[in-house]
């Protein structure tokens, strides 16, 4: 089932002559419960791609469909309240509010919309995570790879349609990153849930179904499967 | 680049954006300072050509002083000008006449009129004891002019005749009065002093003196007074104008030296913070960049230095646009001063510069910065290098606990959060809000000074008063009407009185004075709520109704609303009470106010004791000539318009500085709080950015700077309420009570005004950041570092 849709869609910055095509026309759908990873080099425009997929910035042209929902037709108001609850994000910098625990963190999309969590799910989660015993832990209090544990989390929390994961191992060594691409993984097989990952870690391809290289913002869907090593 | 600091201006060139706020706060303390001092130098320069104008410009007046002692004071270094004086008939009341007209008598010498600041407008100082000086009004109520001779009635109807000398400038005294001020010399004054006081020794002779300003006045003062052994009673000093001078030690001046310079410090306070809290944010937002310099080898007294030298190189700009800015503001002050009142600051430079002022200024903006630069500067040295190169620069003061709070939205909870996190900030900011407050309620304090000191002038206040000379019932009605339709008369309205009618006051025999009010200053005492208790329609009525006056000073009212009074001209009934007559009360004598028709009825009297008139602005000396005719010889006549300019324009004057003063303090506070807010909400900008990728709406992001904002707003207001509402007492008490014995109470007034004004610069603090982030770029916040 097609859950993601990306159409001819270009992201130019600056104008004139001093005009960067950041992103040429770039196509692809993606399924339910798909792990895709994005590789290329730094600058080729993954990040912009991904940023665009979460209506994180507005492209020059082209469209986002979400579960058949056009992202740039929406006003910014609805845009943030349907990212809010269809997209979860894990950043390469964990990105959590470093005032509240680990428990508040994961549940704090929920909390952004006055819904208040499931203890059940809640407990599951954190048992999945490794986080229960550091639950009432601040963010200044953990490891980097807990922090980024505590991110995926909290982009799990409301079972997001899509997860848009920007270098999530690009802090963490590599016993944290193999944790973390379980973690994602379980998430796009156990829970159907679909994910897109920006990795320059070539290895780290091993764990999607599916890999698509951004070359100069040219994208190109290298097909794939799993164990598949990119030169 | 020559060196390290050379990066200075580099970065402040990139930085222009971050550096805004505390350019702008460092401009306006150095323009607060600036026009506050440069003000109040104009007003000293202002108040001392009152001061010389209204009391002279001598320093020490010395009682009983041999003439030998005063020659050798004469001759002292620091004695600029002496002379003897004395005055016959200060007050007006003797029967001395000079061509019918009361008159008073000043003995003096030539020195005496520089003294006295007192310029003759024409002829010479008299050169002989035949001759007088009189005052320019004697003109006008004489037909004098120079070489005529005049005769001088004094009391047992003696006469002396002088040749006029020369005339001199009119007083607000002798014009109230209708009186003329003489002035002889002293040999000739000596004679007349012995024919009218034919025992006296001497004749009461009053020595002044005026020290040079260039020496320390109250050391002078303190050297004469031993030198020649005199005691506190023979010596005077001219109080209004060594305090203006800043060398007067009466108790009373020296507090408000006191309370002048706590104010400053308080305010100079107010700036230091709003400067440290503006950079330490800046400081906060390029904590890595002190990092990398760490890194690259920059020892933390380098960083100290940079930030010392940068925040002084802020200093090149906001000091002269502060100062400049304070100087057009004096000067647009000074304007509005002697267009609201021409007479009284006659003398006010308009486009003058004030040199303590700016010197103030300029200190104060090096001081507050240089003390505003050393926590931000021990902060950004204290930055780890590791800060830089990990990028987590800002968990080098991790958070220790979390106050999530589970009942509230969690936007609330992280705005509280925000504020209450970081203690010292929080307390920063708390402090300056509730040091506005301090501000604001010490201000208020001498506001309820100033309605004391300066009383406005009422409604009802008269440019000129026509008195029946025997206080009788004299003036008749159609005198008023012929008045009324003269060129310059805006209003005119009379009382007749009734003095010392025996009266039975609940039980207590007394006398009372009664006297009537027409419909005009019924309506005022209406309009202008000065009835404290009743209802002035009765008074109307056909029934024998009157008013009683209870003044706030005194204790309890001894009239009640509906007491009736037995008195000898019948009994009448107390439809209200008023706060204020025009009339001064005395213990043993009730006042009760009746209608006109009221006052006829019990008295049989139609026409009027007192006429006051009210002038148009365009009224000419003409017009007041006509008037002064239609009354005839017999009335006494007033002329109250330099008294009420006085009046007026030192109610002008204080009332302009302390409400401009206040409208400052709040603008501080207004300030103060938006400029925190913005700078809490930039240091926070990437963890914004985050938060909105994750999907926090706008309207959640402005309840949150809002919940932060209120949260400093509601704590300094609890601080600002505990040390501010006792130091309101401490104020009142010391200022107001100790006077006038008015006692002091809350102001909730003020404290209401105060709060509303926090709560809506709060409120404006979220505009900017929430512009801030509807603009925000999620993508480039979140990859800023």
């Amino acid at each position: 089932m097609e859950i993601l849709k990306i159409q001819h869609l270009c992201k130019t910055y600056g104008t004139g002559e001093s005009s960067v095509a950041a992103l040429k026309d770039a196509s692809f759908t993606m399924a339910k419960g798909e792990f895709a990873a994005i590789v290329g080099e730094s600058g080729s425009g993954k990040t912009t791609l991904l940023n665009l997929i979460g209506g994180l910035d507005e492209p020059s042209s082209g469209e986002v469909y979400l579960s058949g929902q056009p992202l740039f037709s929406m006003r910014e108001q609805e845009r943030t309240l349907f990212r809010r609850r269809n997209i979860g994000f894990v950043f390469q910098s964990f990105q959590l509010i470093p005032e509240l625990t680990v428990e508040q963190n994961i549940v704090f999309p929920l909390l952004l919309d006055y819904q208040k969590p499931d203890p059940k799910k809640l407990e599951e989660l954190l048992a999945i995570l490794g986080l229960t015993e550091r639950r009432r832990h601040l963010p200044s209090q953990l490891s980097g790879g807990q922090q980024q544990r505590t991110a995926v989390g909290r982009a799990l929390i409301h079972s997001p349609m899509l997860i848009l994961a920007d270098e999530p191992t690009g802090n963490l060594d590599s016993r944290s990153s193999r944790e973390i691409m379980e973690l994602l993984t379980r998430a796009a097989h156990h829970y159907r849930q679909t994910v897109l990952m920006i990795t320059h870690n070539m290895d780290l391809t091993a764990y999607a179904d599916r890999v698509l290289r951004v070359s100069d913002g040219q994208l190109t869907d290298l097909g794939g499967n799993r164990d598949e090593k990119l030169s | 680049m020559k060196s390290y600091l050379s990066l200075i201006p580099v970065c402040a060139k990139t930085h222009r954006k971050q550096n805004r706020m505390t350019l702008l706060s460092i401009i306006f303390s150095v323009f607060l300072v600036t026009a506050v001092f440069g003000m109040a130098d104009m007003e000293i320069r202002s108040q001392k050509l009152q001061a010389v104008s209204r009391y002279g410009s001598w320093h020490i007046q010395i009682h009983n002083l041999p003439k030998e002692d005063a020659a050798l004071i004469a001759r002292r270094p620091d004695v600029t000008l002496s002379s003897w004086y004395n005055i016959l008939n200060y007050r007006v009341r003797e029967d001395y006449f000079i061509g019918g007209k009361r008159a008073a008598v000043c003995g003096i010498e030539p020195s005496m009129l520089s003294i006295m600041e007192y310029e003759l407008t024409e002829g010479n100082f008299p050169e002989n004891d035949s001759q007088i000086i009189l005052t320019n009004s004697s003109k006008e109520l004489l037909g004098a002019k120079l070489g005529d001779p005049v005769t001088l009635t004094i009391p047992g109807g003696g006469t002396l005749t002088y040749t006029i000398s020369g005339f001199g400038m009119d007083t607000s005294a002798a014009m109230e009065s209708d009186s003329i001020i003489s002035f002889l010399p002293l040999s000739a004054f000596q004679s007349l002093y012995h024919l009218v006081h034919e025992t006296a020794e001497d004749s009461d002779l009053v020595y002044y003196v005026r020290f040079s300003e260039h020496c320390n006045i109250r050391k002078s003062i303190q050297d004469v007074k031993e030198q020649f052994r005199l005691n506190e009673d023979q010596i005077g000093e001219n109080t209004a104008l060594l305090g203006l001078m800043g060398f007067s030690r009466d108790s009373y001046m020296m507090g408000l030296y006191a309370i002048a310079g706590v104010l400053f410090l308080l305010v100079l306070t107010a700036g230091v913070l709003m400067v440290t809290s503006s950079m330490s944010s800046n400081i906060a937002q390029r904590t890595e960049f002190f990092g990398l310099l760490r890194c690259l080898g920059a020892a933390p007294k380098q960083i100290r230095r940079f930030v010392r030298l940068e925040a002084l190189n802020w200093c090149r700009t906001a000091i002269p646009v502060g100062v400049f800015l304070a100087v057009v503001t004096v000067w647009g002050l000074c304007g509005a001063l002697r267009y609201l009142s021409s007479m009284y600051f006659a003398q006010m430079p308009v486009f003058g510069v004030s040199l303590p002022g700016i010197l103030a200024g300029i200190l104060t903006g090096l001081v507050t910065v240089l003390l505003a630069a050393r926590s931000p500067a021990r902060k950004a040295s204290s930055v780890s290098p590791a800060a830089a190169v990990m990028g987590n620069a800002d968990t080098a003061q991790p958070i220790e606990k979390s106050v999530f709070t589970p009942n509230l939205p969690i936007e609330l909870s992280l705005g509280i959060r925000h504020a209450l996190g970081r203690k010292k900030n929080f307390l920063l900011m708390s402090c300056s809000f509730a040091l506005s407050i301090l501000l604001f309620l010490s201000f208020c304090a001498a506001s309820a000074f100033m309605d004391h000191a300066i009383t406005p002038l009422r409604p009802y206040t008269p440019d000129l008063t026509i008195v029946s000379p025997d206080s009788a019932c004299s003036i008749d009605a159609d005198l008023a009407a012929e008045i009324a339709d003269c060129p310059g008369v805006k209003r005119i309205f009379g009382r007749s009185f009734a003095y010392h009618v025996p009266a039975d006051l609940l039980g207590q025999k007394k006398e009372i004075m009664l006297f009537s009010y027409d419909l005009q200053q019924l309506n005022w005492a209406e309009e202008y709520h000065y009835v404290l208790d009743g209802d002035l329609s009765k008074m109307t009525e056909e029934g024998n109704y009157v008013l009683a006056v209870h003044e706030q000073t005194e204790a309890e009212p001894s009239l009640q609303t509906g007491d009736v009074i037995h008195t000898a001209l019948g009994d009448v009934t107390v439809a209200g009470i008023l706060s204020h007559c025009p009339i001064d009360g005395t213990s043993d004598m009730e006042r009760l106010i009746c209608s006109e028709d009221t006052f006829r009825r019990l008295t049989g009297e139609t026409g009027y004791t007192v006429l006051d008139i009210q002038l148009t602005r365009k009224a000419a000396d003409e017009d007041i000539n006509r008037i002064r005719t239609l009354a005839g010889d017999q009335m006494l006549f007033c002329d109250q318009r330099l008294g009420n300019q006085d009046a007026k324009g030192a109610y002008w004057a204080f009332t302009l500085f302390l409400y401009g003063f206040l409208a400052v303090i709040v603008l501080i506070a207004c300030f103060h709080i938006v400029n925190s807010i913005s700078m809490s909400v930039s240091a926070r900008m990437q963890q914004y950015g985050a938060m909105r990728a994750v999907g926090i709406s706008c309207g959640q992001f402005i309840r949150m700077i809002a919940a932060e904002a209120l949260s400093y707003a509601f704590f300094g207001c609890v601080f600002g309420c505990f040390f501010g509402v006792p130091l309101h007492y401490l104020l009142f008490s010391r200022l107001v009570t100790a006077r006038w014995g008015t006692p002091w109470s809350v102001p909730y007034f003020a404290l209401a005004l105060i709060f509303l004004v926090v709560a809506a610069a709060s409120g404006a603090a979220v505009l900017q950041p929430a512009r801030l982030i509807r603009r925000m770029s999620i993508v480039d916040t979140i990859h800023s570092r």
